[in-house]
């Protein structure tokens, strides 16, 4: 071969290699992102602790949901790891923009898992303590300051293998306001002499039961304690949680004033509901 | 009892006749060279097709096979890079033929023969199954801790955290049960109570190739290998003696976003292996060892890991030969469960640094061969594999010990020129001591058939059965039949069209049915009612090569799967292991592989379309993407040579745990350079180029860019 043809060859070579690897680069990284981002939008606030733990903590962490009430541990945000003694503590959560319907501390006892349970601190909005309040991240780039949350250590739930179940019964037409129905139970409440609402940290939650269903049976994961006072909530679009929504639920049949108490991973039979719409 | 001395008076009897039948056969002689040059190419292999006759080519190009029955046969040789010959020839009692071959250079490293897909050495081209190659050179160049990352480069294969998905077989199963079987020289290695893959057992620097075999396996391979098998093959020491010490050092780079930078101190790895191998006279003896050390890119990251090797083998006489390979690893590290937050992906919760496993595993492994008569030869496989680990976490000290007996008796007997059979037996016992899983025992039973026919030059077919008996000590007894059917038509030696449909069967791990821990705030629970999972897998595909130097390969397959075993958290997150799906996968796998300027340049790509389904709730199945895509482009100039490897794994449509969190695509590009200089090779390596960030499964974030210098010296 002649020395000319060598250069010739060489050259293509070149050429065609450099275009090939400057192709192949820059298709792949014209539309180049860098993949996972982190969060900046957050939440800024104290936490404040009083009490002590009923047992031997695992960890601390904060959480939020965008739903209220989460239909389950999937629906909430587990957040990082905070200091699980203490009196109090500045936290920011980052969140990704969007209205949270749930914020607060969840704890978890050394040996056992998460659960909607684990919560055992909520943000209120001043004296509220039924509905939680929701906090709205607007943009990629906002802070909300000032979301504090206290933790009464003392009624933290601890997590164990109870349950109470029941059936319920629904007769007439289903107004066509309810979004979602729950079975709760309290350790919380009365009517008379006075009226005493519960905290919802007091409150343990069923299984969803299908709106417009004629029966289903409900499981509320219960924690050991005793329960004053079961009943069927019906929860309505754009509404909180409130004494309204107990008083709707005792005139259609959803609500019991049995006492039941719950044992460590015991499974009680609680009340059955006959719910008339009317 | 009865049985085994029945056996054993069989196998006797069969080696009484094998001295009166080696007198009727002849010899085959011959020598192969390069077409073009006139030089002779040692390591080439000829094969009497249909048969297990076969040789290889000494350093002079020169082969002999001896003893062959009389008869008419096809003679095949092949050797990567060349195009496979073949001749008619015919075999006279106590005579000697000959048979040159001068084979012709392919611009394109075409695969010569693979010996997963049909337990015994087939052309490539005559397996009816999609089969991928992964070559020692590819592992050399891309210089990666563990075979896994490699895999990920094989085209229709990814990878979730270690679980390693052939078609989207095996999605994310934790850790505890894999669909994809692992074979080291074709003996399964793994553990009897999680039953996944370790990759830290399989020294890299030992292997010659890996053969991927894609679509259900169990018609030969029983349980696991119901989404395909991969088979490593190891090197085998030759008469030259080589001692090789390989020396890499790497460090990660900072993370993309500043947020993300969690310390100052350089985060970095290194490994070293080394190892000998020689022959003397009628043996081989390779031993190796190896150390891994990282600091990890995460908090809580580290690892150091020690293994040694030993392979031993020997030829008793022409008839029978024994191999004995023996591996222990052991390892210590920070374990990885979540990250902190995605603000801080790199760090551990506060509460998880500190958490540590420690393990070892040990291996010991026997094949003797032995040729009966011209007609008969079989192989007896033991293997023996114990794992063993415990957690140091801060809520958790679980422990397990698994250990698993393996016996195989492997036969192939040849009817004639175009018919051959391939049974055999095979017996596992596993016994498990273990925190997490229990004290459990659970045994498989299992007799397999493969007849292979060759109806025509153009047309093979290949019927197989295979009936495996499983049974664990809590009662359950389980009975699968996996039949198989496959067919390869050959209209020239550049095209092959195949077909094929195979039942397989995975049985529940231990890990599945037994685990009851709570670990980190998740909750395991055990399900020892579990059934096993199985499957039909469908597949017809296209093998051609284009003028000479692009080889395409087209597949298309349907796999049903009933009783598909998924871990499933429920409202609480508590995970149990369920029969839950009636699922389905289908899809196309297209790659090609092609070279250009007399090898100066090699581009291979590779895409997979799935459509992983569950009937049941009609969604994507959990942690299976929809697209895989991987290219890669290698130059090879004189002593130097650079390559770029792409992969892309579209977004996973639904995962189980945190199915609100953000996902993104895997988008990577790792790129070499290398030289080789006498005795040296030097590598350098730079893995996701992009610094990408992206997550295989929830949480957990994969490397950041990073960068390694390789050095190896063949002594």
């Amino acid at each position: 071969m002649k020395k000319g043809t060598k250069v010739v060859i060489k050259t293509k070579y070149r050429i065609i290699y450099f275009t090939v690897l400057t192709l192949l680069v820059s298709g792949i990284s014209c539309d180049f992102d860098p993949g996972l981002e982190p969060i900046n939008s957050n939440i800024e606030g104290t936490i404040t602790y009083s009490g002590e733990w009923p047992g031997t903590p695992a960890e601390v962490r904060l959480v939020a949901a965008t739903s209220f009430p989460p239909s389950g541990l999937s629906d909430l945000i587990i957040g990082e790891s905070i200091p699980i003694n203490g009196s109090n503590y500045d936290y920011k959560f980052y969140l990704k923009p969007g209205a949270y319907n749930v914020l607060g501390v969840a704890w978890r006892e050394q040996g056992s898992s998460w659960d909607i349970l684990s919560i055992c601190g909520l943000y209120f909005e001043g004296t509220d303590s039924l509905s939680p309040a929701s906090v709205i991240l607007p943009d990629e780039s906002s802070t909300v300051r000032g979301i504090d949350i206290h933790v009464d250590r003392s009624n933290a739930k601890r997590i164990t293998d109870s349950r109470i179940t029941g059936m319920i019964k629904f007769t007439g037409a289903w107004p066509d306001s309810i979004t979602e129905v729950r079975v709760i139970s309290t350790t919380q409440f009365s009517l008379v002499p006075t009226v005493k609402l519960p905290s919802l940290l007091d409150i343990s939650f069923s299984n969803s039961i299908p709106v417009e269903s004629d029966s289903a049976e409900y499981v509320i994961n219960a924690y050991p304690g005793t329960f004053v006072a079961t009943g069927v909530l019906f929860f309505r679009a754009n509404q909180t949680l409130s004494l309204t929504d107990i008083l709707y639920s005792y005139t259609v049949g959803g609500l019991s004033l049995t006492q039941i108490v719950v044992q460590e991973n015991q499974t009680i039979n609680g009340p059955n509901f006959n719910i008339n719409f009317k | 009892m009865a049985k085994k001395l029945f056996f054993l008076i069989l196998i006797l009897n069969l080696s009484h006749q094998s001295n009166a039948q080696l007198n009727r056969g002849g010899n085959i002689i011959g020598r192969i060279i390069d077409s073009k040059t006139g030089d002779a190419l040692p390591g080439a292999n000829v094969m009497i097709k249909g048969t297990m006759f076969g040789a290889s080519t000494d350093l002079d190009g020169y082969y002999k096979i001896a003893q062959v029955p009389a008869g008419a046969y096809v003679l095949q040789a092949t050797m990567m890079g060349y195009k496979s010959e073949q001749h008619d020839i015919v075999i006279q009692a106590n005579q000697q033929s000959t048979q040159d071959f001068k084979l012709i250079e392919t611009a394109i490293e075409t695969p010569a023969l693979v010996v997963t897909a049909g337990k015994k050495a087939q052309s490539f081209q005559d397996v009816p199954n999609s089969v991928s190659l992964v070559l020692s050179e590819e592992i050399a160049q891309r210089n990666v801790t563990y075979l896994d990352e490699i895999l990920e480069y094989t085209p229709g294969v990814n990878v979730l955290e270690g679980d390693v998905n052939i078609r989207g077989s095996s999605g994310y199963s934790m850790g505890a049960g894999s669909r994809v079987l692992l074979l080291v020289d074709g003996i399964p290695m793994m553990p009897g109570d999680s039953g996944d893959i370790k990759w830290d057992i399989i020294p890299l620097s030992q292997i010659d190739r890996v053969e991927v075999v894609k679509g259900a396996g169990s018609a030969l391979y029983g349980s696991h290998a119901l989404g395909g098998v991969i088979n490593i093959i190891s090197k085998e020491p030759t008469s030259q003696p080589l001692a090789e010490i390989k020396f890499t050092a790497g460090l990660y780079d900072d993370p993309y976003h500043d947020e993300w930078k969690w310390t100052d101190k350089l985060r970095h790895y290194n490994r070293t292996s080394v190892s000998h191998a020689s022959r003397f006279k009628n043996s081989g003896l390779l031993l190796s060892a190896g150390r891994i050390e990282t600091t990890g890119y995460q908090q809580n990251g580290w690892s150091k890991n020690y293994s040694l090797l030993g392979r031993f083998d020997t030829k008793f006489n022409s008839n029978s030969s024994l191999l004995i390979q023996s591996n222990y690893v052991t390892s210590e590290g920070g374990e990885i469960f979540l990250w902190k937050n995605q603000n801080d992906v790199y760090e551990m919760p506060v509460t998880s640094v500190g958490d540590e496993t420690n393990s070892y595993k040990f291996s010991l492994n026997g094949v003797y061969r032995q040729l009966i008569s011209q007609k008969f030869t079989y192989k007896v496989r033991t293997s023996y594999f114990r794992n063993y680990w415990k957690h140091d976490y801060h809520d958790n000290n679980d422990f397990s010990k698994a250990e698993k007996y393996g016996l195989e008796i492997q036969g192939d007997y040849l009817v004639n020129s175009t018919h051959s059979f391939t049974f055999g037996f095979e017996g596992i016992y596993d016994v498990t001591n273990s925190a997490m899983f229990g004290d459990h025992n659970g045994s498989t039973l299992a007799l397999y058939l493969q007849d292979d026919i060759r109806v025509s030059k153009l047309i093979s077919t290949t019927i197989g059965l295979r009936f495996d008996h499983h049974a664990v000590d809590t009662g359950i007894r389980d009975d699968q039949f996996n039949p198989k059917f496959g067919l390869t038509i050959k209209p020239s030696n550049l095209t092959t069209f195949r077909g094929s449909i195979g039942r397989g069967f995975r049985s529940p791990t231990m890990a599945e049915m037994f685990t009851d821990t709570n670990t980190s705030g998740f909750q395991v629970i055990p399900n020892p009612e579990l059934k096993a999972e199985r499957a039909w897998s469908y597949e017809i595909g296209l093998n051609h090569i284009l003028a000479n130097n692009v080889l395409v390969d087209i597949a298309l397959f349907h796999n049903d799967y009933w009783n598909f075993i998924e871990p499933e958290p429920d409202i609480q997150n508590t995970v149990q292991f369920l029969n839950v799906n009636r699922a389905r996968i289908r899809g196309v796998d297209v790659s090609a592989k092609s070279s250009w300027f007399n090898k100066l340049l090699t581009i291979g790509l590779g895409y997979t379309y799935l459509d992983p389904i569950d009937l049941k709730t009609n969604e994507t199945l959990a942690y299976r993407p929809n697209h895989l895509f991987v290219g890669s482009l290698n130059v090879v100039r004189g002593f130097a040579t650079a390559g770029l490897d792409y992969r892309y794994i579209s977004r996973l449509d639904n995962v189980k745990v945190y199915p609100n969190e953000d996902r993104v695509a895997q988008k990577v590009i790792d790129g070499h350079i290398g030289a080789n200089w006498k005795k040296y090779t030097l590598t350098i390596n730079v893995n996701n180029i992009l610094n990408y960030n992206y997550l295989q499964i929830e949480r957990n974030i994969a490397p950041m860019r990073n960068y390694s210098i390789s050095l190896l010296l063949n002594l």
